[in-house]
């Protein structure tokens, strides 16, 4: 079964994101993340995350692909026009990459490439109907496709932000637009999948996102530079003045994870910013 | 400062009634208002609509102060009106919803505002995109407010409503404070920006 099959089937699948390496060495970066073969059911291959220059998400899915992981190639607005984004989802499926996620980017000057011009030509909700588009046989010019893709589209979406509605929204729109299953940002409390899933039902495949926290500095960096993150104050009170940052950290995302699945609320776990060794550490002691 | 007056068609499916109050200026002096308005109605003409009043808006009165005194003085019409079109920039069609509690269509795009002139003061809420599309979102100009521009709702960047990129309010958690976009009509996907109109422009 692949992804697409086993979300569908209704099993819990757990998803994790990695990044392209800095730099034409892809070895460490595709043996890395084969300790996650076939005990995870999709890795995330991130899109410039941070507006870091390195290899792009293309590649990146597909040498994944060659060694037998199924990628979620991600793209996002901020970098490539709607030309380029066109032309890399042809080029995706053309190499075998099915899984698609979705999303508008983060600013320019809130990552590392501040001195480049931000694209977004689209968003997340345009980018989903071009390649719905595709899917139909013919490109955003009206241009006639020899053969048509068949993606299986997912969008983002962010339980922390406030208003919540706003969000919900959101979700309704990218599902019109296209979106068959979400990936959320980092969610600590499970309340507020309960208010989503009252607002959007039960069909809808969800898989929420957790992290493994390995430092202090981490969380720090998590708080103050990435957009959308929010960390409960409780949580942070867990790693006040303590130094095993780590242990705690896996504590802390078993906990979550095994909340996670026995609410029935959410479709899966999703790991972002998490080390692969520290997820297989932690899906060891889950006994997944 | 030149706008020209968006095709019928689009117009068509914006008005909500027959009648039509109508907003015009003179382009912040560049144009005159006897041949702007004679374009005004010729098009208006076009559009089979009853127009309740007109309203000439002068750079002077281009302010809110002006401007509260103004929508006091013609009251009767607007409330006789089902729309108000606004032949301005898309300065103006931001503004008034503020006082006006009907819905507030511009009828033009906005191609160039020349900088160094002096312009009324609500042509600083307009970036002159060449494509006005305000009245998807609730008559807010993303393309001035949102750092990415954004048609179809928030980014998601945005804490307790700060956008990600400076510090201030994110226009769409204002749109929805404010009830300026109601959930139908947010549900709507509005398609990529047509670049080619202010390509064009020299
Ligand atoms: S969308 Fe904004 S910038 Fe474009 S014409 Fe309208 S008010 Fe001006
Ligand atoms: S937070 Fe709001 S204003 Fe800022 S970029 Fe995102 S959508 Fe635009």
């Amino acid at each position: 079964m692949n992804f697409e099959e086993k979300l569908k089937s209704g099993r819990f699948v757990i998803t994790a994101e990695v990044s392209p390496p800095r730099g034409v060495d892809v070895s460490s970066f595709v043996s890395r993340t084969l300790i996650l073969k076939d005990r995870i059911d999709a890795v995330n291959v991130t899109d410039f995350q941070n507006v870091g220059v390195r290899i792009t998400s293309l590649v990146g899915s597909y040498l994944l692909l060659k060694d037998g992981i199924e990628p979620i190639f991600q793209i996002t607005a901020r970098d490539r026009n709607r030309v380029a984004i066109s032309g890399e989802l042809l080029s995706a499926y053309a190499l075998g990459i099915r899984n698609v996620l979705v999303l508008t980017g983060d600013y320019t000057t809130t990552g590392i490439a501040k001195s480049a011009k931000p694209v977004f030509d689209l968003d997340a909700v345009n980018i989903l109907k071009i390649a719905k588009g595709l899917e139909s046989g013919e490109d955003f010019t009206g241009k006639k496709l020899n053969k048509s893709p068949n993606f299986f589209l997912g969008a983002v979406f962010n339980p922390n932000l406030t208003p919540l509605d706003i969000e919900i929204l959101k979700i309704k729109k990218k599902i019109l637009a296209g979106a068959e299953f979400f990936q959320t940002q980092l969610v600590f409390d499970l309340s507020i999948m309960e208010r989503v899933r009252e607002k959007v039902g039960g069909e809808i495949k969800i898989i929420a996102g957790v992290t493994i926290f390995k430092s202090v500095e981490m969380i720090e960096y998590m708080i103050n530079n990435v957009p959308g993150i929010k960390i409960p104050k409780y949580i942070l009170e867990k790693f006040e003045g303590k130094d095993n940052i780590r242990s705690i950290g896996i504590e802390l995302c078993v906990d979550l994870c095994s909340k996670m699945k026995e609410s029935k609320l959410v479709d899966g776990v999703h790991f972002l910013a998490s080390r692969p060794s520290d997820i297989i550490e932690v899906m060891n002691i889950l006994r997944w | 400062m030149r706008i020209e007056i968006k095709k019928i068609e689009e117009i068509k499916n914006l008005i909500s009634g027959k009648k039509i109050f109508i907003f015009s200026c003179d382009n912040c002096g560049f144009e005159s208002f006897e041949k702007k308005n004679k374009e005004v109605f010729f098009y208006l003409a076009e559009l089979k609509t009853e127009i309740v009043g007109i309203y000439n808006l002068t750079m002077d009165k281009c302010n809110v102060g002006s401007l509260k005194k103004i929508i006091d003085e013609i009251e009767d019409d607007i409330n006789r009106a089902d729309n108000i079109l606004t032949f301005t920039c898309g300065g103006l069609p931001q503004i008034l919803p503020n006082y006006i509690k009907k819905p507030v269509i511009p009828a033009t795009n906005t191609l160039k505002i020349e900088p160094g002139r002096s312009l009324g003061s609500f042509a600083r809420l307009c970036s002159a995109c060449g494509e006005c599309w305000i009245y998807y979102t609730g008559n807010l100009c993303m393309e001035k407010l949102c750092p990415k521009k954004m048609r179809n709702g928030p980014c998601g960047g945005a804490e307790d409503g700060i956008c990600e990129v400076y510090e201030r309010l994110c226009p769409w958690v204002i749109l929805f404070r404010t009830n300026r976009i109601s959930e139908e009509d947010f549900l709507k996907i509005i398609p990529p920006k047509d670049f080619s109109k202010i390509l064009l422009q020299e």
